[in-house]
Order: structure tokens, then C-alpha cells, then sequence
């Protein structure tokens, strides 16, 4: 008895070697001096070339999210900074979705729904036409009026970190309102506009401002059209004013030299109306600030 | 891209020995201790010393992690051929090491593959290794390690349509894999010290991709150096130290208790980053027949680099010599286990001399059975007690090799064992002197039939050849010889008449007389032949023979009287300062009563009371063998004469040079 035991410890043990051993070995992490995984790259989808869109440097808004949604309510206060000039601007628009705009049955955008008196904070806003920009074969492009939007120039009056709240008045009765609070004032630190990036290093992007989440817009920029086209959305995980783009995203982006980074410091929200409107409309208070940057 | 170079082209990783098994982490420094198929990889030369086949498991765990569980690490199965050479191989898939960046960008499509920013991995989960003993103490042997050295790099690409831009994510992998050749000796000047050297990366042939980024982080080229000792100077106690050129050493003990537990400790040092003084070790065994399991412990001492993590910059491959026990390493416990399988010898037991005593009497070959014949000094050149047994076999004259008692031997030391022989019927037929090989032969193990064997030459001597002991002569002592028994037989029958009409008591006095009167004038005193030391005849030569000398009558009359019941002694005198004039005579048991004296003889000093074998006492007569030709009375009478001469007057028996032989 006492020797089959024996013979069978080292079977036991020879087992629980071989069965035991299940795990892979532990990695060991080499992590950078600078730890910064702030960054979430997202694909930025263009809608229908078909359809025009408000260039993103300008409106703070996603192309995909200016056909996605029913209506917009948006505040922006924008910067274009290009090193020797640096301007800025703030505005209100509001547009609620009508009816679909064909030409030639091509789909070009929607008509605007004028729903009558519409206040920002009281202030009575500007009622326009709504233009539909539309491309053509032959000659140039031109645009068709359908419907209205309404615009407000905050330029002088944009007040940061403030509440904002637009009300549709029919008969002197409110019957929509809708408020958002704006975010600090967007301060951008780097890169200054006019900076020269290079593809091979890791580039720091610095801010100051709160209160709303924080993404940059990469867009190719083609001085002599003065066309924008965004080509990466990067999400700061958090806003602690601070974020690397590593040269790895750097290196790959398209090779050409003049990109627009626009900074959007925003708050959003999306709200499901039935008056005047039916459907969901963005809610956006922006600060934007646009460094029109070399990439080398 | 598949490149083959020969080395100096390219870099290939180094490495020094690395503590796989548990046994060698627990010592911290194991490299002059290879003995069998555990870290054979470090020093192949150590393979020659495994049994037949031998098997080692290991496995592992990271104590102090968030989620410890062991790692197989790997297994080694070692076989040795021809007797002197070995061969080992090795399977390791826990010798690996894996760092990662991690991921500095995460992509916010879910369907993009979300990794590490870049792995760089190596492992080293092949060595096999050849080992040949060129002379007992001094072998070598040749390994060769598969090294593999990964880069996977996560690459991000943009692609932009028309209506999409999106960012992808790709892996892309570089992988090379170089052999590594590396050599080393072990030399065991005497038993308790080992001292072993080896090169590692002497040759290595290299194939895989090459430049960047593997470039980045290949392992160091140049070769390296190491050099161990082992010392044992005591059975149950041993130290071992190493170092290498890499700046990189260790030094442990271990210490053997009973019941086959051992315990170790050990410390490891690398000069290449401070401390210095970079680990401590502990380590258990236990080890019955041919099975062990040994666990151990490593410990290192800077908790801030052996964390399991560090940084960008400060990684450093040249660092990695070795991929168990390196800079970045974790703590460790270990657990292994060895068997050993098979049937090839492994001596425990070393003979180292062969000691025989003298020659062999056939006559007296009996009391060989139970007196050495010699000894064989045995060492026990194991590792832990052993119980040892000699035998003796000597071809023709032995049936069966003759096994002595086992003897107790600690690891270490020597033992002398007695060689006992039981010698067949063989041995009485041999006439003269003969030369014969004696087989002798050592077992410790339990599963072989010997340890170690030599040879002895004995020196047998001829039937009649004595070796002048009294107390071997009555092994010439026939009584139950037909011969004797038939000589007897016919003299007392002759004498019948006259022996009916003799009294009871004193019936074995007159069947003695009448024994040696029947010898009267017929026989002849005749020296030993020359050349011969002591010849003395057996009973039934003498009768044939009718001569001889005092040794050959005393032995014939002591067969015949024994032969019709009567017990006899030899009374053996060697006068002091001349042994040349020794002699021998005999004394016979009348079983009269001391109080009959009378009745044999009117002069106490013609007889001797003394007890018999029953321990009655009762008179004996000292018979004179050499004048027996003159009739039993003047046998007597001399014998009488002597016996009062040197015993009575010249107190022989109490001075020691008159002995008293009982025969029967």
C-alpha cells in the first residue's frame, strides 16, 4: 500500500505540473514618459456629394450631423486663426427641417420651415431665405431659396458659459423652447495657426477651456478653393486641456501640406420636438477655433 | 524576406544560463551543477551524468500579481547512449518574455482592431544539447538554443472615399529566428569539487526578416563567458558559484537532510545595474528512488524595477542575456518534478580497493562462510546514504556469487565491507596450489544488479595444504570417511572378543588402545613433502600412506577415534622463541570419572582431567601419534611425558604456546 502511494505521487505531481501551467507568462507594459491615450480617432463620414453642407471650420457641425438631424439650434463663437491673421465671429442659427429640395430628382437638401417669431434670450432673430447651394454639369454652380432659417450675429454680444435659450412664439404664446449653456471660452495654445508640423513627431495639442467635450476636426484645406474637407474626428476622452497626436496618425495622413484643425469645444445634446417641427433637432452651443496648420 | 548569415552580420540575442528549474532557482547559482536533463541548456557537458532517460517538468507562478496562475514553463527529456554519451532536449513555451507598448491612439470604430501600439516578444522554447565523456572526471558537450525575436508594430492607415474617411488600424509582424550554438566542459579533479566552463553564441545561423524595427530591439551579439565550482566538502552539505563576462553571477547552498529533503538558498548579483546585489533565493526538495520534486523561490530585491513594468526609454535589450531571470523579471516560484526512467547504469558505489587476507585452505574453506576472506574499501559517490553489499564469486569453486551484509555508507564517504565465501565441493578436489580470479562486485541500487565490479586474485591452495592454525586442523578430520570408518570397524571387530570382557567404564580406553595398538609396526614418521609449507594428509591418505608427520597421525587418530565415539583435542605447542619446534599431539576422552582414576592408571600425571562436551568432567589421555608405531602404551606414555613437560612444569597453557584444540 505504502509503495503504490509512492508510485502515484509522482504521477499526481508530474500531472499537476502539465495541467497546472495553463497561464501565458505576464507581459510586462513598457509605458511612455508621457502617458496621454486621450485621443479617440472616428471616421467622419461626408454625405451626399449631392448635397451641400456648411464647411465645418464655419458651423462647428459634422456634415453628417447637418443632414442627419431634423432642425438645428446651434451658438457658435468661431476663430480662424492663420498665424498673421486671426479673426473671430459668433452667430446663432436656427433651421427646422420642411420638405425635401429635389432638382432633376436629385436630392440637394431640405427646405426650412418658417415657424413664425423666434427669440434667443428674448431677442427677436433674423428670419432669411434659406439657400440651397446645387451644383451643376455645365456652368456654374448657383443656389435655390427654399423655406427660411434664422440668424442672430452674436459677434459683439456672445456672452461663454452662459445660458442660451431660443422660444417659437405663435400668437404671442411660446410653443417650443429649447436653452443650452455655452462653454468657456476656447483658448487654443498649440499649435498656433501658421505652425509647421512635422509627420514624424508626436504633435502636443494644448487648450484652455471647459465646461463642454472636446473634439478636433482634421481637415484637408485647400488654400486656393478655400475648400475644407474633414477627414478625422478626434475625441479627447477627457478635457484636461491636454492631448498627443501621435506621429503614427500623423505620418499617414494624406500627403498634403495645409490642414485645418478645428477645435470644438461643445455642448450638444439632441431633442426630440413635435412643435413647430416633428423629429429630432441638434441642440449645439460652440466654441470653435480653427489653426490652419502645415503638416510636413 | 528569408536572410541566412554566419555570424557578425547581424545582432543575435545573448544569453547566459537561465534558472528554469526549481532546483536551480532555489540555488541561485546551478551552472556547475548540471548533472542530468535539468538546465542542460546552461552547461551540456553536465548531460554524461544522467542515468538513461530522464524527464523534468516545470511550472511557475508570478506571486504578487494581479491575477497569478501558473505557466507551464516547460519540459526536458534527457537519454544517455554507448555509456558515455547524452543527448537532451528541451521544450520551453514559458521561456518567453512579452513587452508591450500600450495602444496611444484607440479608434473609435468598434469594427478596427484596438491592440497594443507595438509587442515585442521573445522566447527561446527549443535547445537540445549532446554531451560526451571523454574521461571519468572530464566531459563536454555542445547545445543549441531557437531563439525567436518578434516585433508586432500596429500601423495606422486613412483612407478617404469619396463620402468616408475612416482610420484603420493594421498589425504588421517581423519575426527572425537565430540558432545558438554553445559549448561548454566540466571537470571533476576529485569528487567534491566540480568546476565547469562554457561559451554560449560561439556560432549561431540566423534566418528570418531583418532591419527595422527587430533592429531596434535585437538582443546583444557579443559571445559570453561562465565559469562555475561546486564544492562539496561535506557529504550532506554543498555550495556552488558562478560568473559570467555578461557581469552577471550567483552563489548558493544547498543542504541534504534526512528523508531525502533538501533545502537551498542562494543570491544572485548583476553588476549592470544597481544594486548590484539583485536577488535572494530559497528552495525545498524531496527526492525517493527515482523521482524528485524540488520547489523554489526568487525573490529580487529593487521592487521598483522588477514590477512588471517600465518605461520606453529605459527599456533596454541589451539587458535581456537572459529571458528567466533579467532586469525586468518578476518575482518567481517554481515547481518541478524529475523522473528518471530506464535501466542504464548509474554506479552509487565506487570500489576503490580490493584487500584479500591471505589464501585459501580448502580444508578449512567452511569457515570462510563466516570469516572475511578480505574487504573492498567502497565509496558512496552518490548524493545521499546508500546501504551497500558486497560479493564475491570465484568461477568453478562457487556456485553463486556470496553476498556480505549490507553496509551503511553517507554520500561522500568510504566503507570498508568484508567479503565473505562459500566455496563448493570444488575446492576440496584441487591437489595443488592454484592463482584464481575473483570476481568482486558492489550494490547500492535498488534496481541493478551491481554498482561497480573488480577483480581480486586469490591464491587457493591444495586439499592438504594447512595454514598451521590448530583450530583449522580439525577440518582435515574425517571421521565419517568410509575409509576411516572401515578401519575401525575392522580392528575393533577383530578385537571383539577381548573388548566384551572389558568393564563398562573403561570400554573407550581399551577401543583405544586397541585402535592405536593396531598401528603398531606399521607405520613410519615421514617429514612433509619440500616446498610445502604445511601438508598435512587427510585420514584416509594416512591409512593408505601408512606414514606421516605428527600433524598427519594426530589428525588420523582423532578421525578414528571419533569415528567409534570417542572425542579427541589437539594439543598444539609452539615453544616460545622457536616456532620451527613446534608440534602437535592429541588427547583422548576415556569418559572415565576422575574418581576411577585408578582404574587406567597409578600415576595421576599420566592422564588429564578435563570436561568434556558435555561438560562432565572425565580423564583424557595424551597420546604421542608420532610413536604409535611402538604400540599404545608408549604413545601414552610420551604423550603423558609431553604433556606434563610443557603444560605442568613449563605452563604452557597459562603462558599461551599450548593450545587445546576440541576436534569434535
Amino acid at each position: 500500500m505504502h509503495s503504490i502511494i509512492l508510485r502515484q505521487i509522482p504521477a499526481f505531481i508530474l500531472g499537476f505540473i502539465i495541467l497546472a501551467g495553463c497561464q501565458k507568462p505576464a507581459d510586462i507594459a513598457l509605458t511612455p514618459e508621457v502617458i496621454d491615450d486621450n485621443l479617440e480617432v472616428f471616421a467622419v463620414a461626408l454625405p451626399d456629394s449631392n448635397i451641400a453642407v456648411s464647411s465645418v471650420d464655419s458651423s462647428g457641425v459634422l456634415p453628417e450631423d447637418q443632414v442627419k438631424f431634423d432642425g438645428s439650434c446651434v451658438i457658435q463663437s468661431i476663430t480662424w486663426d492663420a498665424g498673421s491673421t486671426v479673426l473671430s465671429a459668433a452667430y446663432s442659427r436656427v433651421f427646422f427641417a420642411d420638405s425635401i429640395v429635389r432638382v432633376l430628382g436629385r436630392r440637394v437638401g431640405m427646405g426650412g420651415l418658417d415657424v413664425g417669431t423666434l427669440s434667443l434670450n428674448g431677442s427677436l432673430m433674423m428670419k432669411w431665405p434659406h439657400r440651397i447651394p446645387v451644383g451643376r454639369i455645365f456652368g456654374g454652380d448657383t443656389s435655390i431659396t427654399r423655406g427660411v432659417e434664422y440668424l442672430t450675429d452674436l459677434t459683439q454680444s456672445y456672452l461663454s458659459d452662459h445660458a442660451y435659450t431660443w422660444t417659437v412664439i405663435s400668437r404671442l404664446v411660446p410653443v417650443f423652447t429649447v436653452g443650452v449653456q455655452t462653454p468657456e471660452d476656447l483658448t487654443v495654445l498649440s499649435p498656433r495657426g501658421g505652425a509647421v508640423i512635422p509627420r514624424t513627431k508626436d504633435l502636443d495639442i494644448r487648450w484652455n477651456g471647459g465646461k463642454g467635450k472636446m473634439s478636433v476636426i482634421v481637415s484637408q484645406y485647400d488654400p486656393l478653393q478655400k475648400t475644407v474637407k474633414p477627414i478625422l474626428e478626434l475625441r479627447v476622452k477627457a478635457n484636461n486641456g491636454k492631448a498627443v497626436v501621435p506621429a503614427k496618425l500623423l505620418s499617414t495622413l494624406p500627403q498634403q501640406r495645409y490642414f485645418v484643425l478645428t477645435f470644438i469645444l461643445a455642448n450638444r445634446k439632441e431633442v426630440t420636438v413635435t412643435q413647430p417641427a416633428t423629429g429630432t433637432i441638434l441642440v449645439q452651443a460652440a466654441s470653435v477655433h480653427n489653426s490652419y496648420v502645415e503638416v510636413r | 524576406m528569408l536572410s541566412c548569415t554566419m555570424v557578425t552580420m547581424h545582432p543575435v540575442p545573448t544569453s547566459a544560463q537561465s534558472l528554469i528549474d526549481a532546483r536551480a532557482l532555489g540555488l541561485g547559482a546551478y551552472f556547475p551543477l548540471v548533472r542530468d536533463s535539468r538546465e542542460f541548456s546552461a552547461n551540456p557537458a553536465g548531460l554524461v551524468n544522467i542515468r538513461d532517460w530522464d524527464l523534468s517538468l516545470t511550472t511557475y507562478i508570478n506571486p504578487g500579481t494581479a491575477s497569478p496562475g501558473f505557466v507551464f514553463h516547460g519540459m526536458t527529456l534527457g537519454k544517455r547512449f554507448f555509456g558515455d554519451e547524452a543527448l537532451a532536449l528541451r521544450y520551453a513555451p514559458g521561456s518567453s518574455i512579452r513587452f508591450v507598448i500600450p495602444p496611444v491612439l484607440s479608434l473609435g470604430d468598434a469594427s478596427t482592431p484596438q491592440s497594443n501600439d507595438r509587442e515585442i516578444a521573445y522566447d527561446e522554447q527549443f535547445a537540445v544539447a549532446y554531451a560526451h565523456r571523454f574521461l571519468p572526471g572530464l566531459s563536454a558537450g555542445i547545445g543549441a538554443r531557437l531563439r525567436r525575436e518578434e516585433v508586432t508594430d500596429t500601423r495606422y492607415q486613412i483612407v478617404i472615399r469619396d463620402t468616408l474617411s475612416y482610420p484603420t488600424a493594421t498589425h504588421a509582424t517581423f519575426t527572425d529566428h537565430a540558432w545558438l550554438l554553445d559549448a561548454s566542459v566540466m571537470w571533476q579533479p576529485f569528487p567534491a569539487l566540480t568546476v565547469s566552463a562554457a561559451g554560449r553564441n560561439l556560432v549561431w545561423w540566423r534566418t528570418g526578416d531583418a532591419g527595422s524595427p527587430l533592429a531596434d530591439y535585437a538582443l546583444p551579439t557579443t559571445p559570453v563567458a561562465e565559469a562555475g565550482f561546486a564544492y562539496a566538502p561535506d557529504a550532506r552539505f554543498l555550495i556552488s558559484g558562478e560568473l559570467a563576462t555578461t557581469g552577471t553571477g550567483g552563489a548558493g547552498v544547498e543542504w541534504l537532510v534526512p528523508f531525502g529533503l533538501a533545502v537551498r538558498g542562494g543570491v544572485r548579483w548583476d553588476t549592470r545595474v544597481a544594486p548590484a546585489f539583485d536577488a535572494i533565493s530559497f528552495g525545498i526538495g524531496w527526492s525517493y528512488e527515482f523521482f524528485a520534486v524540488d520547489a523554489g523561490y526568487l525573490k529580487y530585491i529593487d521592487r521598483q524595477r522588477h514590477n512588471g513594468s517600465s518605461t520606453v526609454s529605459t527599456f533596454d535589450p541589451a539587458l535581456l542575456t537572459d529571458l528567466d531571470i533579467h532586469p525586468y523579471a518578476l518575482d518567481r516560484v517554481a515547481l518541478s518534478a524529475r523522473a528518471v526512467f530506464g535501466s542504464t547504469r548509474q554506479s552509487l558505489a565506487r570500489i576503490e580497493e580490493v584487500t584479500v587476507f591471505g589464501s585459501i585452505y580448502p580444508a578449512s574453506s567452511e569457515i570462510l562462510a563466516y570469516k572475511p576472506v578480505g574487504a573492498v574499501r567502497v565509496r558512496n559517490i552518490s548524493a545521499r546514504p546508500i546501504n551497500a553489499r558486497a560479493s564475491l564469486f570465484v568461477e568453478r569453486f562457487m556456485d553463486t556469487p556470496t553476498e556480505s551484509p549490507a553496509t551503511y555508507i553517507v554520500p561522500g564517504a568510504a566503507a570498508d565491507i568484508p567479503l565473505m565465501a562459500v566455496f563448493n565441493e570444488q575446492v576440496k578436489k584441487l591437489t595443488a596450489l592454484s592463482v584464481r580470479e575473483g570476481d568482486v562486485s558492489v550494490s547500492a541500487s535498488p534496481a541493478e544488479s551491481y554498482d561497480d565490479r573488480s577483480q581480486t586474485r586469490l591464491v587457493i591452495m591444495g586439499r592438504n595444504a594447512w595454514d598451521g592454525d590448530s583450530r583449522t586442523l580439525r577440518f582435515f578430520v574425517t571421521p565419517d570417511d568410509p575409509a576411516v570408518l572401515r578401519y575401525s570397524r575392522d580392528v575393533l571387530l577383530e578385537h571383539g572378543d577381548s573388548l566384551r570382557n572389558v568393564a563398562g567404564m573403561l570400554e573407550r580406553f581399551a577401543k583405544a588402545r586397541v585402535l592405536i595398538n593396531s598401528f603398531a609396526g606399521r607405520l613410519l614418521y615421514i617429514n612433509d613433502p619440500k616446498l610445502t609449507a604445511d601438508y598435512v594428509q587427510y585420514p584416509a591418505e594416512t591409512l593408505q600412506l601408512r606414514g606421516g608427520d605428527c600433524d598427519d597421525f594426530t589428525v588420523c587418530f582423532a578421525a578414528l577415534l571419533s569415528s567409534i565415539g570417542l572425542s579427541t583435542a589437539f594439543v598444539d605447542v609452539v615453544p616460545p622463541g622457536h616456532p620451527d619446534n613446534s608440534h602437535i599431539f592429541m588427547l583422548c576422552d576415556t569418559g572415565v570419572e576422575p574418581r576411577y582414576g585408578a582404574s587406567i592408571a597409578d600415576n595421576p600425571k599420566r592422564y588429564v582431567v578435563r570436561r568434556n562436551a558435555a561438560g562432565v568432567e572425565t580423564l583424557w589421555l595424551p597420546l604421542e601419534t608420532t610413536v604409535a608405531a611402538r604400540g599404545f602404551d608408549e604413545a601414552w606414555t610420551a604423550g603423558a611425558q609431553e604433556y606434563f613437560d610443557d603444560v605442568e612444569v613449563g605452563l604452557g597453557l597459562v603462558k599461551g604456546w599450548v593450545h587445546i584444540v576440541d576436534v569434535n
